[in-house]
């Protein structure tokens, strides 16, 4: 059995408990990849489709007129953004009306979505909704959960009518005890959801161990976040995915987390009132085992942002390696970092969990050394 | 550059190995101090003696970190040093052991080699200099003058003939409880190497019963606890220490027991200390393709 560990957290945070709405921006920026608009024209409602490339769409979360061409930054790459300027008239597009009787029916319908390869799956003989985010002090997920619990559970419940599965749990850890004590309350009605809740260890959370864990099989299985329940929720009644995100801010300065309901494609340096710019300051995207530093001023909120961290620049002094093999001993997928960093060969499975780092006595940054793209 | 900015607390690191020397020094100041004293084979100065090795030691550490490093304190792997103190014969000549000392520090931290395990080397020299100079013993005064008639007991808690702090099992057990808390610590080494050796001791004891003598049981398990796991000459790979622990626990049965040498387990490790890089490495091509 695949032995996971627990991280140690200072546990002095206070947490806002509501979730703060951002959802009025003055500008949008959408990620435009040396390819032409979708359709000639200014103007844009929400879920309009503006530009896409071969893996993603890139739809508009706002109402609003096309500016011009400006450069900005997503993890730490300048990239063009198009943007548009809000109108704050929340027009939406005229999504038709269908009907979703059965399983293909709904294939077919949500074909256009990022999501059709994770559900376009035959024999499933279970769902998992995967409630469990590894990264220490994120709460996107747990938010997300809370804020939406009927809405998650009825699709939920959808979902398990159409693949016709027996088994569906909600995975939760035992840390979360007021989404564990809500779902506790409302899961009896549905008859074939189960809650699991499971230690708290990093990596749990991670789809390949946690199936490992459950024992289940990934072929007969569809595992979904709350996030991804929310994006089918909007799609099959909008025609889009959700417009609106979910970030959390975690102030190492003041010991403050609280989590914000942002609109995508929006600059974060517009959030100054929730993100406090100090040039002595480091920001994190993501979490602080497996993030990437960013720089606030040009970074856009894209899908794949759940969180920022702020924390006061330090200088780690980094010593010598002492050949404890602590970092060999706590990888998950036993990938030797000791070796990688001595032989400068770089791993092609390393999933950059930064595990081996946070267990380093010497504080060597073992993450450079395993993947190319954190030396940079 | 990304990196990590959760770091695991190791603020501990440096307390848990002074924890687990105390209690053998503490029974070497006993044993070799306040024993005698009482006895009045001592002077009252005379009662630090045991202790006076180990607090050089570590000086002569402090000493060179400020120059080399610049940094007030001990690294990670210094602790050797003041372990090795603790299997010194009381009547050590503290001049020959302050200049050694100094040498040898000094060429670990600018040596890189991993082969060559200069703890092992130091008290061998000191050994063979006090050999030469007719100063080789490991009783104490009361030891060499005094009969004793020991139990079982006696023996458990350390009252034998042997190095300053390597006779008693008691406190080399607890020795290795304290430092098995610490999460860096190779804890599987001595803990195969003591079964095996223990193990073959046993067997060969029923099948050879004149063959065996052994006489420093204490300073064999006190080298698998603190020497046989320096970080860097002892092997990183879990599968790999395995193999270093069979065979140093074989090789101390042929040095130490087979043939009577008082220091033979100190050659043993010596030796297996040269195979240790090469055990990783066996292990680390297996590694290749993740």
């Amino acid at each position: 059995m695949r032995k996971l560990y627990k991280i140690k957290l200072n546990n002095d945070f206070k947490i806002s408990p509501n979730l703060v709405n951002f959802l009025n921006p003055d500008y949008i920026y959408l990620p435009f990849r040396d390819n032409s608009l979708i359709e000639e024209k200014i103007d844009f409602n929400i879920g309009d489709i503006v530009t896409e490339n071969k893996n993603e769409v890139f739809s508009s979360s706002i109402s609003g007129q096309l500016k011009h061409i400006e450069q900005v930054t997503l993890n730490n790459k300048t990239i063009a953004a198009l943007i548009i300027e809000n109108n704050f008239k929340e027009n939406k597009i005229k999504n038709p009306t269908k009907e979703i009787n059965n399983l293909d029916d709904f294939l077919s319908y949500i074909k256009e979505d990022k999501l059709y390869n994770k559900l376009n799956k035959k024999n499933v003989k279970q769902i998992i909704i995967n409630a469990i985010e590894d990264e220490p002090y994120s709460l996107t997920e747990r938010f997300l959960l809370k804020k939406n619990t009927d809405k998650i559970l009825d699709s939920f419940d959808f979902l398990n009518i159409l693949y016709n599965t027996e088994k569906n749990l909600v995975v939760l850890k035992n840390n979360e005890l007021d989404n564990i004590t809500t779902l506790l309350n409302k899961i009896g009605t549905y008859h074939n959801v189960n809650l699991v809740i499971l230690k708290d260890q990093y990596l749990i959370g991670n789809e390949k161990f946690l199936l490992e864990k459950l024992n289940y099989d990934h072929k007969e299985t569809i595992v979904l976040s709350p996030k991804d329940i929310m994006d089918i929720i909007n799609y099959v009644d909008n025609g889009y995915s959700s417009n609106e995100k979910y970030l959390t801010i975690v102030n190492f300065i003041d010991n403050k987390i609280k989590v914000l309901n942002v609109k995508k494609y929006v600059k974060l340096s517009e959030l100054s009132k929730h993100i406090p710019y100090n040039k002595d300051y480091v920001y994190i995207k993501n979490g602080l085992l497996s993030g990437i530093k960013i720089n606030i001023n040009d970074e856009i909120i894209d899908d794949t942002f759940n969180s920022i961290f702020i924390l006061n620049k330090e200088d780690q002094i980094e010593e010598k390696c002492i050949n404890c093999g602590k970092c060999y001993q706590v990888c998950p997928l036993k990938i030797n970092p000791k070796y990688r960093m001595d032989s400068k060969t770089y791993s092609s499975n390393c999933i950059d969990c930064g595990l081996c780092s946070y267990f380093c006595p010497s504080n060597i940054n073992l993450r450079k050394y395993l993947k190319k793209e954190n030396k940079k | 550059m990304n990196k990590v900015y959760l770091k695991h607390k190791k603020t501990s690191f440096s307390k848990i190995y002074y924890f687990s020397i105390l209690p053998l020094i503490i029974y070497a100041l006993y044993k070799n101090g306040i024993i005698l004293y009482l006895r009045k084979y001592i002077s009252l100065i005379n009662i630090f003696k045991p202790v006076l090795f180990t607090i050089s030691s570590f000086i002569v550490l402090l000493i060179i970190n400020l120059i080399k490093e610049k940094k007030i304190g001990l690294m990670l792997d210094d602790y050797k040093w003041l372990f090795i103190t603790l299997f010194l014969p009381l009547n050590t000549n503290y001049l020959i052991f302050i200049v050694l000392i100094f040498i040898f520090i000094t060429a670990d931290k600018d040596i890189k080699s991993k082969y060559i395990n200069l703890s092992v080397i130091f008290k061998l020299l000191l050994i063979i200099i006090l050999y030469l100079l007719n100063s080789y013993n490991y009783q104490n005064i009361m030891e060499a003058t005094a009969s004793f008639n020991y139990n079982s007991l006696d023996l458990f808690m350390g009252r034998e003939v042997g190095g300053l702090g390597a006779t008693s099992y008691f406190y080399i057990f607890l020795t290795y409880i304290i430092l098995s808390t610490n999460i860096y610590y190779k804890k599987t080494i001595p803990f195969v190497a003591s079964i095996t050796f223990i193990g073959l001791l046993i067997i060969l004891s029923i099948f050879f019963p004149n063959l065996i003598t052994m006489s420093n049981l204490g300073s064999v398990l006190l080298v698998y606890v603190v020497l046989a796991t320096d970080f860097k000459y002892s092997p990183y790979i879990i599968k790999a220490q395995i193999i270093y622990s069979l065979l140093l626990a074989i090789m101390t049965i042929l040095f130490s027991v087979l043939t009577n040498i008082y220091e033979g387990v100190f050659i043993a490790l010596l030796i297996t200390s040269i195979l240790s890089p090469f055990l990783d490495k066996l292990f680390e091509r297996q590694n290749k393709t993740k």
